[in-house]
């Protein structure tokens, strides 16, 4: 099967008040296979709401070539837009109609039944708050509100820009499971999140974007392992000598407070052969795996200094030409 | 699937608070225009009505003597004013009395400066609102093509406030009738009272119209409905006060032709007429020293500026990014 998003070589530029164009697009390309749930990554301002207006034919794009289920985005865009639902940013509701009137208006608009908002209401949680005026929804009963606006064309492609806005755990945990639900329906969904935890958890594939590039893409256990240097924490009583004692065998040290980290272990059952082996008896130990966000912040280079504000524009911007166009292949091996 | 969009457009223009607050003082101004004229009206008393014909043909009397003697004295060739018997009619000379036939134009022209407002600001805010919110872009996930999206929203304001002013009309003169018929009186309807009437309800309806696709337009320009508030400010204030106040300086000729006020009342009135100080008119002489603007001129200027407003509307939202 096709792709459901293949954009390729995307740019866009904003005209700055004094002059000059600000990059907010320099290249970017992102693969989304059908199916999946993709989480779409990077800092402030790195780009992911403009590719994602872009793509939804918001915002027009300066060059580069996208396409969405299969077709060209946005002059076919009319034709699709019926099997995609989307939130892009946090959509702003009337505040004086309530959130089923509001729900209503837009499957009104779309062709969509009526009795689909009902559904929905109940699948985001708000069925018993769906008569309420907006204006008394608390921010996280908007985004459900926003999410709910999305699902009433039961679409096949499910584009949420930072969903979990606002949501309180629960509400967070809810969007989570939905997510889910719909993934295993068959539904391909799009996810712009910062909560990487929740990226990690829910999604198949990840795209990095940093200044307008694509830093990095590919399946999520495929950048973990990617990004696995083999390192191992050990806890032992006497730290000093297991170092030694490793350190003979050529093992790569460094001591911690309480712990060792032994670097680019290739076997970990060497560890406990030579330190039990010495009488050295291990209580823990435990693979250090990266987890999403080390991976961003190394990636994106966002990761903050002790005394140093960072700012939006330190991300790191990828090395080399922006990529040619066509180029879909991601860049982590699946 | 267009079709399904005007309805939601109805159903969300009739749900806008503001919209349905702005009814209400249209409906109040009305209704407070017709209970004011019940309240300042009577019905004639048959020695009111005897005393008011006495006066109107004293009156005329008096006039045709008075033209009867400018004739002898400058000859039929004379500029003397001939006293036209239909303005010495009873009800002329009635006080307290409210004359439908008389008093209607004047008291429409209240009705239809107010539903142009009215028009003007909810075109503007029921697209300026939903670009400053994010309902468009909400609607535009749901339908990407965008003129389709704008030709909507326009179509359902302009039809919405037509119908609107056409049942708000009605209501209007056929109240303003009642009271006539109930406590005042009817007055001269014959001759081209009701054509000219016709014409000038056909014509308020219209410049209601293109005061509501103004707003629109003006406010998708600037992407917000105070656009469309501020525009008019500082038309007002920048042109049609600060121009005219050079132009008298410099005793330009025919400043008014410059004013778009002047077309507005000449469209609305049917003409408007202007002193035309360059005419070079001795004070006798037989040429005019006025100048006429119709309701063809008001017609023509209006028409291109709304035409060139909506355009420029639907141009601009094809070609710029959507916040």
């Amino acid at each position: 099967m096709p792709p459901v998003i293949e954009i390729a070589g995307l740019r866009k530029g904003y005209r700055r008040l004094r002059g000059g164009v600000h990059r907010a697009l320099d290249g970017f390309d992102m693969v989304v296979e059908p199916g999946q749930v993709h989480g779409f990554l990077g800092p402030n301002g790195s780009g992911k709401t403009t590719t994602l207006r872009a793509l939804l034919g918001l915002v027009r794009a300066d060059a580069g070539e996208m396409r969405i289920l299969g077709q060209p985005s946005p002059s076919a865009l009319p034709q699709v837009i019926g099997r995609v639902g989307a939130i892009v940013e946090s959509p702003q509701f009337f505040g004086n109609i309530s959130g089923r009137r509001m729900l209503t208006l837009l499957a009104t608009a779309g062709g969509v039944p009526t009795a689909r908002v009902e559904e929905v209401l109940a699948q985001v949680g708000l069925r018993d708050r769906g008569k309420d005026i907006v204006k008394t929804y608390s921010l996280g009963m908007k985004q459900r509100l926003a999410v709910a606006s999305a699902l009433l064309k039961a679409p096949e492609l499910l584009i949420l820009d930072e969903p979990a806005n606002g949501l309180d755990p629960a509400g967070i945990r809810e969007m989570r499971d939905l997510v889910r639900l719909l993934a295993s329906q068959g539904v391909t969904v799009l996810v712009s999140s910062h909560i990487l935890a929740e990226i990690q958890l829910i999604c198949d594939s990840v795209t990095i974007i940093s200044r307008g590039r694509r830093v990095l893409a590919g399946p999520v256990s495929g950048v973990l392992a990617s990004f696995d240097s083999g390192d191992f924490r050990i806890r032992v009583d006497d730290l000093p000598r297991a170092a030694d004692v490793l350190r003979a065998d050529g093992v790569q040290v460094t001591t911690g407070p309480d712990h060792l980290v032994a670097h680019r272990v290739a076997a970990p059952a060497r560890l406990t052969e030579l330190l039990g082996g010495k009488g050295l008896w291990i209580s823990e130990l435990a693979p250090l795996t990266p987890d999403l966000e080390s991976v961003f912040l190394q990636l994106t280079a966002t990761a903050p200094q002790p005394g140093a504000a960072k700012q939006v524009d330190d991300a790191v911007l990828p090395a080399g030409p922006p990529p040619a166009p066509n180029e879909f292949a991601p860049e982590v091996p699946r | 699937m267009i079709r399904n969009l005007l309805r939601a457009e109805l159903m969300r223009l009739f749900g806008r608070r503001f919209v349905q607050i702005m009814t209400v003082l249209l409906l109040g101004a009305c209704v407070i225009a017709v209970l004011s004229t019940v309240a300042s009206s009577h019905t004639p008393t048959d020695a009111e009505l005897r005393q008011a014909a006495g006066d109107a043909a004293a009156q005329f009397t008096d006039m045709q003597r008075y033209y009867e003697t400018c004739v002898a004295a400058q000859g039929p060739q004379g500029e003397c004013p001939r006293p036209d018997p239909a303005q010495y009619r009873m009800e002329n000379y009635l006080t307290g009395v409210f004359v439908f036939a008389n008093e209607i134009t004047g008291l429409f022209y209240f009705v239809a400066v107010f539903l142009a407002l009215f028009g003007f600001l909810v075109g503007a805010s029921f697209i300026g609102a939903e670009m400053t919110s994010g309902g468009l872009t909400n609607l535009l996930l749901w339908q990407p093509q965008r003129p389709v999206v704008l030709g909507a929203k326009l179509l359902t304001a302009v039809v919405s406030v037509g119908a609107l002013a056409v049942l708000v009309i009605a209501g209007y003169l056929g109240a303003f009738w009642g009271v006539a018929s109930v406590s005042g009186l009817a007055g001269d309807l014959s001759g081209p009272f009701w054509p000219d009437l016709f014409a000038v309800v056909a014509r308020a309806i219209a410049f209601v119209l293109g005061f509501t696709v103004l707003g629109f337009s003006i406010a998708v320009i600037g992407r917000h409905t105070a656009a469309a508030l501020g525009t008019v400010a500082a038309y007002a204030v920048l042109w049609e006060v600060g121009l005219r106040i050079v132009l008298d300086t410099v005793d330009a000729v025919r400043p008014d032709r410059w004013m778009f006020s002047t077309y507005l009342v000449a469209f609305l009135d049917g003409s408007i007429e202007f002193y035309d100080g360059w005419s070079n008119c001795g004070m006798y002489a037989d040429c005019a020293s006025t100048y006429t603007v119709t309701w063809v001129h008001g017609a023509l200027a209006g028409g291109v500026v709304v035409l060139v407003a909506a355009a420029s509307a639907f141009v601009l939202t094809q070609r710029r990014d959507m916040a």
